[in-house]
């Protein structure tokens, strides 16, 4: 849709949030007629105070989509709640956010997907080509949504895009798609781990042979690529890619020749997800033309994002590690495999229909004790019942004074649930938090 | 090793790993080139034909008399294109990451050319514009404009931040000058001014600030003022190109002649050879004024149609510097574009006086080994740029 297509358009943004906000801003802005709904009756931010737009918020009906002439979707929103197949017979086009703001953004726009990591990455990328001196715009999913690069002056836009985000487009078209890992998540919300994935590989869609897509060489390549390939891989040096070499990140993409960038004890993030993530995202950058220079910089210093294994206090020799991020079993798995030491493992919260199965051999491996926390307790001790300690509490504190009663020197106490935290905790946020302030406490 | 057997992808990241050393460092195994880059390609190669028959057309009236063989230009033009050829095979395979590398080896390297031009460089014309080694007759000028595209290009992505600042804009700004000062000096102020209009160019496009890059084009313009009234044939060239009827047989008399050609071409033209400025009317046919001779020979069609075979470039060029994720490459992409079309629009703006006469080739068709090889050597890095990664 080109701008002065806008004027005096009737359109619907579904969704309050961030996302929504920033959407509906813009296109009122752009003299569009704009009427916001949401599920939940909430105060109009500051924001759309002004431009005329009028709101149905804790209440809206079908005739609000009918009744306009295009539809815009925040990423939070389910699309299978919409009446698609009337909407399309309609000829009203139903899009999500970051597409209707993409297309106003004539940057190339590199983004990121994946099940872990996309955060991490999303903001590694942006480090990179900020400390090459590019003006970038970091957002989406994390942070600022995309609606707000709009009109500005980036050479490059960041954007973390979620498998929801991923379903609504059509006409996305990212110049870098990074797909860092597929595993299964959110299987509430899609009938199968397939499905999911094919979610995932849709950000690849709409790339042409002039686009970059960055694949994980270590998991299943989507079928069809059109994109030129930069593989990463932490077990094997891929043709073109990104690779570990001796306990080295190397790069070999454009003139065939392998050349180090640095060692991977001199980043400050730590693990085997977080050197996927950061494979990926000198991949995703060097295909951009981003210096070595800017590379190592960004790498050498980029402290971690919270809650992503991020270390909090080392008490009595023994380190305690908020890793409340870990919502789904790869993540958890990852995070595990990342740490040589002995183990005592907090996990649970609200299961999200994923079997723990997975998990079990390197539970069993890794873990000295397990503490469970929240509703999926239940199942995951079932899922557990052979590891020879397990506890089951009902606060963060206690899960925390358990872990500490029993951690011997060199262990490591690490909060990583597998689960989401939506039964005891207001998010994620909130959890790692409160196990923060238990570990201040000990 | 395989893991996955069928898929494309798969296929493409165990094949073709391009490892090894020496020569193969600077010139590795090349890949797939686009649509873009093969149209590109084709259009030169057509201008090229068209400048081979022209040049001979233009030249072997006054190549017969002078030097008693009508294909003495053409035979020579078609040795100048055969090593335009290499050069372009050259610049297409070359390695840009490790050309990068050896930035300041060049860039002394080319003023060291110029330098050695002013000191055992051959005068023609008054101007002292050649260096002679043995068989080979360079004007390393038309090297610079190679340079500074590849160096601007350089600079401007390397420290894109740099060109905030007025500070940040005085390197590439000084090692240019130095060479259009070499340039000035010898004198060659068309070469000179081509230069910096595609610096100034490519500084914006690179993202420098016009209030800043206007602080260097005032004392560029005063300098340029100077150097025109400071000899009188420039200031009759500049004054007298819009009324070239006030002077016809002094400074308008190039321009006079320029148009008599085209005029007499009419629409369809006078036929292949049979034009008859270049007897002796018009001097510099078959280089500085061979858009003329194509005027009079095709008429507005193969004027119209040499137009359109550069917006065709144009085009191609565009199209593949916008297709770049890395700055380098657009840059260098739009930088190669606009060299070859700048050069263009200036010898057809003089051949048909819309700007003062100022001999300056046109790209493929004049006669020429520098500019020839320099303009293929253009298309040639962005032929480099337009390949894919597999």
């Amino acid at each position: 849709m080109s701008t002065t297509d806008l004027k005096h358009e009737k359109v619907t943004v579904i969704g309050i949030g961030k996302s929504g906000t920033a959407a509906a801003a813009w296109l009122a802005r752009q003299g569009a007629d704009v009427l916001v709904v949401d599920d939940r009756p909430q105060e109009i931010p500051d924001a759309l105070r002004e431009g005329g737009i009028r709101f149905h918020l804790g209440e809206w009906t079908e005739g609000d989509l009918f009744s306009s002439d295009r539809v815009v979707v925040s990423p939070g929103f389910p699309v299978r709640r919409l009446p698609m197949a009337r909407l399309r017979a309609a000829g009203i086009p139903v899009v999500g956010e970051i597409e209707m703001a993409a297309a106003q953004i004539s940057a190339p726009i590199l983004a990121v997907t994946g099940t872990n990591g996309k955060s991490t990455t999303t903001t590694l990328i942006g480090d990179i080509l900020n400390a090459w001196g590019m003006s970038v715009f970091v957002g989406g999913n994390l942070g600022r949504p995309l609606s707000e690069a709009i009109g500005g002056t980036w050479d490059f836009v960041v954007v973390e895009v979620s498998s929801f985000q991923l379903e609504t487009i059509d006409r996305f078209h990212p110049r870098v798609a990074v797909l860092l890992n597929v595993t299964p998540d959110h299987l509430d919300r899609y009938p199968d781990f397939k499905a999911y994935r094919l979610a995932k590989w849709r950000i690849f869609k709409n790339q042409t042979p002039k686009d970059y897509a960055v694949l994980n060489n270590d998991e299943q390549i989507p079928p069809t690529i059109s994109a030129t390939t930069a593989f990463f891989s932490r077990t094997v040096a891929p043709a073109r890619g990104v690779f570990l070499r001796d306990g080295r990140i190397m790069a070999r993409l454009r003139d065939g020749e392998a050349e180090p960038i640095l060692k991977t004890d001199e980043m400050k993030i730590h693990g085997v997800h977080n050197e996927e993530n950061a494979l990926a995202a000198v991949a995703a950058t060097t295909v951009c033309g981003a210096p070595l220079s800017a590379i190592r910089q960004a790498l050498a210093t980029f402290p971690g994002l919270p809650h992503r294994m991020e270390f909090v206090r080392e008490v009595h020799q023994v380190r305690y590690i908020d890793d409340s991020k870990g919502t789904n079993v790869g993540a958890v798995a990852k995070s595990l495999a990342g740490i040589a030491a002995p183990v005592i493992l907090i996990a649970g919260g609200q299961g999200k229909g994923c079997d723990f199965a997975p998990l079990r051999e390197i539970v069993l491996r890794k873990t000295r004790r397990l503490i469970l926390l929240g509703e999926a307790q239940a199942e995951m001790a079932r899922c557990f019942a052979d590891h020879p300690a397990v506890d089951r509490v009902s606060s963060m504190e206690a899960a925390v004074a358990t872990a500490h009663a029993h951690a011997v020197a060199g262990d490591v106490v690490l909060l990583s649930p597998a689960c989401a935290s939506f039964d005891l905790f207001r998010d994620y946020r909130h959890r790692g938090d409160l196990f923060k302030q238990a570990v201040a406490g000990l | 090793m395989r893991l996955h057997s069928s898929s494309s992808a798969t296929d493409r990241r165990w094949h073709g790993g391009r490892v090894g050393g020496g020569w193969r460092r600077w010139f590795p195994v090349s890949s797939q080139v686009t649509a873009d880059g093969r149209g590109l390609v084709t259009v030169v190669g057509v201008l090229s034909l068209v400048g081979l028959l022209m040049v001979y057309s233009a030249s072997f009236v006054m190549a017969g008399k002078k030097y008693g063989d009508a294909f003495f230009f053409l035979k020579r033009q078609g040795i100048n294109l055969g090593v335009a050829l290499v050069l372009f095979v050259a610049a297409a395979r070359v390695s840009l990451d490790r050309l990068r590398e050896r930035m300041a080896h060049i860039a002394v390297a080319i003023l060291a050319l110029l330098v050695a031009v002013l000191v055992v460089g051959e005068t023609v014309n008054g101007a002292n514009r050649w260096l002679r080694l043995g068989p080979i007759h360079a004007q390393p000028s038309e090297g610079v404009k190679l340079f500074a595209i590849f160096y601007l290009a350089h600079y401007t992505s390397k420290w894109p931040d740099r060109l905030n600042r007025l500070a940040g804009s005085i390197p590439p700004i000084v090692v240019i000058g130095l060479g259009m000062g070499l340039i000035v000096i010898e004198p060659d102020l068309g070469a000179a001014a081509l230069l910096a209009l595609l610096t100034g160019l490519l500084l914006f496009l690179g993202g420098a600030k016009m209030r800043h890059l206007f602080c260097f084009a005032l004392p560029c313009a005063l300098l340029a003022v100077a150097a025109v009234v400071a000899a009188p044939y420039r200031v009759a060239r500049v004054v007298g190109y819009r009324n070239p009827e006030a002077d016809p047989l002094g400074s308008g008399y190039h321009i006079l002649q320029s148009l008599t050609a085209l005029g007499s071409g009419g629409a369809f033209g006078a036929g292949p050879g049979e034009g008859k400025q270049k007897l002796f009317f018009l001097p510099e046919t078959h280089t500085d004024f061979i858009f003329a001779v194509i005027g009079e020979e095709f008429g507005l069609i193969g004027t119209l149609a040499v137009l359109a075979l550069f917006v065709t470039l144009l085009f191609f060029g565009l199209r593949i510097a916008r297709d770049q994720i890395d700055p380098f490459r657009r840059r260098l992409a739009l930088g190669a574009t606009l060299m070859v079309v700048l050069s263009a629009m200036i010898h057809m703006g003089v051949a048909t006086a819309l700007l003062p006469t100022k001999g300056l080739a046109l790209p493929f068709i004049s006669y020429g080994g520098s500019s020839l090889s320099v303009n293929w050597m253009a298309v040639g890095l962005l032929f480099n740029i337009a390949r894919r990664d597999d």
